[in-house]
């Protein structure tokens, strides 16, 4: 009785060892699945019974089809795992550069020292290297969309198309009459801005060029260099609100419903020491009001430990705030490159807070298609054992051992009576 | 802090650039008197071979000798009207064939370029009083003192649409020439052109 119930445990044994070694994973449930044979296989999934679970071992990032093909497969019930080979997280942004110029801003973001190269619809573009905070660059005009690759990942962003491109806004300056006000108004126009302006000359005068009404559909911003504009300041305010650009000067920013759209409050003023001199007057050398930023204020420039530029968003706008005093002397009595140069300065500080009228294009997973995927499908996970692959540990020890001795024993027992 | 307004005189190599000193003192006044712009109590003088020129967007210039630029006020002047500064040159003989006249007209050309008729409709004699006539007539013209004309426009360099230099023949700085108390004795202020004239400098 003995001898049939050792002989059946060993043949159990070494035939649950087989079975282990021999059958495939997908009778456990589980199917591994590579890049290249992923496309037949959703296909086929799809009009037949699917696996319990699915693990695709990807090349690269999944393109849009793909990945919501997967995450079908997934909602219908399938666990769906997914691992990439060099894939980094990449993701790229097109958006037009607010100013007169026009042409567009390509974002990307990248591992630091990553190679990306993008390309549009006609041919290469360039190829940048990220920084620690990714790359850009500024384009003309692409055509159709963006796409940056590097590696096996592969962002693009449709562009906007310059054709559909609205009349450019125009540029609102306010200010008193004075130097400021006059080559504020200069800089911008002459580096290509529309400007319109309301210059106070004595109660009740002003001169005026252009539409007052600050108005997000006509303005890209609104420059307030003073409180000549107190007058404006409640609608100043539901500009900047709605989405306009607000770039206060430092004694426009003490107009107290300005004020608090302000990204700081500006101290007394500084006149550093090569402002004294009788040379050349630079950007440094200018006087300014430091800035003490409020806790979302962002600091854009600064001279030593001060701030003196800096800006904030106000509900769907952004506000800027000059610390910088008397700029046009930088232009008037600086180098040979300071009128360009303040030309330059004046046309940045403006762009950081203009609106450029486009709206923000919204739902575009191709833009980042490593976010896409682990929000479709969840985070990459190592790739199992593969279908058919034998057991890592190779045949289950115990089960030859216990195998082993059972034979053993069966023999023992039959030798002991006497058998062969 | 905005900067004042300074009104400043300038001073050049050549010539009498200081032959009228109560002008600065009277139109100072005029601009404290109609409008809110902040200004200096007093004005400056410039040397027009210095950078200090360029300090100063608008500078007044007159005289009645002949003006002959050095090389370095001549490339000061350049470089202040191709930064956005104004030069009001006049002429103090009010004399057409006069020394400073033709001096001072070939000096800007070499400077800056040629003059032209400034038209009666330009934005300058709208820009905070209204003259409809143009410039406003000065009593050494109606007395038909130096050249016995009555000069119907003023001239001007102009750069992108502005002006840039602004020469008067109609010797303003005669007209302007007193102590800004004696303006109570007028019946009209003949300094209101002048007003015109800083306000466009400040806002064009």
């Amino acid at each position: 009785m003995l001898e049939p119930a050792l002989r059946i445990a060993a043949l159990a044994a070494l035939g649950w060892s087989l079975w282990r070694a021999v059958a495939p994973a997908a009778t456990a449930g589980l199917v591994v699945v590579d890049g290249g044979a992923l496309a037949a296989a959703l296909a086929r999934w799809s009009t037949g019974a699917a696996p319990e679970s699915v693990h695709a071992g990807l090349d690269a990032l999944p393109d849009a089809a793909t990945r919501d093909w997967l995450a079908a497969l997934a909602r219908s019930g399938t666990s769906v795992g997914w691992s990439v080979g060099d894939a980094p997280a990449l993701a790229v942004s097109v958006a037009p550069v607010p100013g007169p110029a026009g042409g567009v801003r390509i974002a990307v973001a990248a591992p630091a020292s990553r190679l990306v190269a993008l390309r549009d619809a006609v041919g290469p573009l360039d190829t940048v290297r990220a920084g620690g905070a990714g790359a850009s660059l500024e384009a003309a005009a692409p055509v159709g969309a963006v796409v940056a690759t590097s590696g096996g990942a592969r962002a693009s962003r449709a562009s906007h198309d310059p054709g559909e491109a609205s009349e450019p806004k125009r540029v609102l300056v306010l200010a008193r009459a004075g130097w400021e006000g006059k080559f504020v108004v200069a800089a911008l126009e002459e580096r290509g801005w529309r400007v319109e302006a309301r210059l106070a000359v004595a109660p009740g005068a002003r001169v005026e060029q252009g539409t007052i009404a600050p108005d997000t559909a006509r303005h890209a911003a609104v420059v307030v260099l003073d409180t000549s504009a107190a007058p404006l300041a409640p609608a100043l305010a539901r500009y900047a609100r709605s989405g306009g650009g607000l770039v206060l000067g430092a004694e426009g920013s003490r107009l107290a419903t300005l004020a608090a759209l302000a990204p700081g409050r500006v101290g007394a003023r500084v006149l550093p020491p090569a402002a004294r001199d009788a040379g050349d007057v630079s950007r440094a050398s200018l006087p300014y009001r430091p800035i003490a930023l409020r806790a979302d204020g962002v600091p854009l420039e600064r001279r030593g430990d001060a701030v003196v530029l800096a800006a904030r968003r106000a509900s769907a706008g952004r506000v800027a705030l000059v610390g910088l005093e008397e700029t046009w002397l930088w232009r008037m009595a600086g180098d040979d490159g300071s009128a360009a140069a303040h030309r330059a300065w004046w046309s940045r500080v403006v762009a950081a807070v203009a609106s450029t009228g486009h709206a923000p294009v919204v739902g575009a997973p191709e833009a980042a298609p490593l976010a896409a995927a682990i929000q479709a499908l969840g985070p990459p996970r190592p790739a199992p054992q593969a279908a058919g692959a034998p057991p890592a540990d190779g045949l289950p020890a115990w089960a030859l051992a216990l195998a082993l001795t059972a034979f053993l024993a069966e023999w023992l027992l039959r030798r002991l009576r006497g058998a062969r | 802090m905005v900067s004042d307004f300074v009104f400043a005189t300038a001073q050049y190599e050549s010539g009498d650039w200081d032959s009228a000193p109560l002008v600065p003192a009277n139109l100072i006044d005029t601009i404290a008197r109609y409008t809110s712009i902040p200004v200096a109590p007093s004005g400056v003088v410039v040397p027009l071979g210095t950078d200090r020129l360029l300090r100063h967007p608008f500078v007044w210039l007159t005289g009645h000798l002949p003006v002959r630029f050095t090389e370095q006020e001549r490339a000061n002047v350049r470089r202040f009207v191709e930064r956005g500064g104004m030069l009001f040159v006049d002429d103090h003989n009010h004399d057409i064939d006069g020394a400073f006249h033709k001096t001072a007209t070939e000096e800007i050309a070499r400077a800056v370029g040629p003059l032209v008729e400034l038209p009666n409709d330009h934005a300058l004699y709208s820009a905070f009083f209204r003259f409809d006539d143009g410039p406003p007539t000065t009593s050494h013209e109606l007395n038909g003192w130096g050249d016995n004309l009555v000069h119907e426009h003023l001239h001007a360099v102009l750069r992108d649409g502005r002006i840039a230099v602004l020469y008067s023949n109609k010797d303003y700085s005669s007209e302007w020439g007193y102590h800004p108390d004696n303006k109570r004795f007028m019946s009209v202020d003949n300094t209101k052109f002048a007003v015109n004239l800083i306000v466009y400098a400040l806002t064009r």
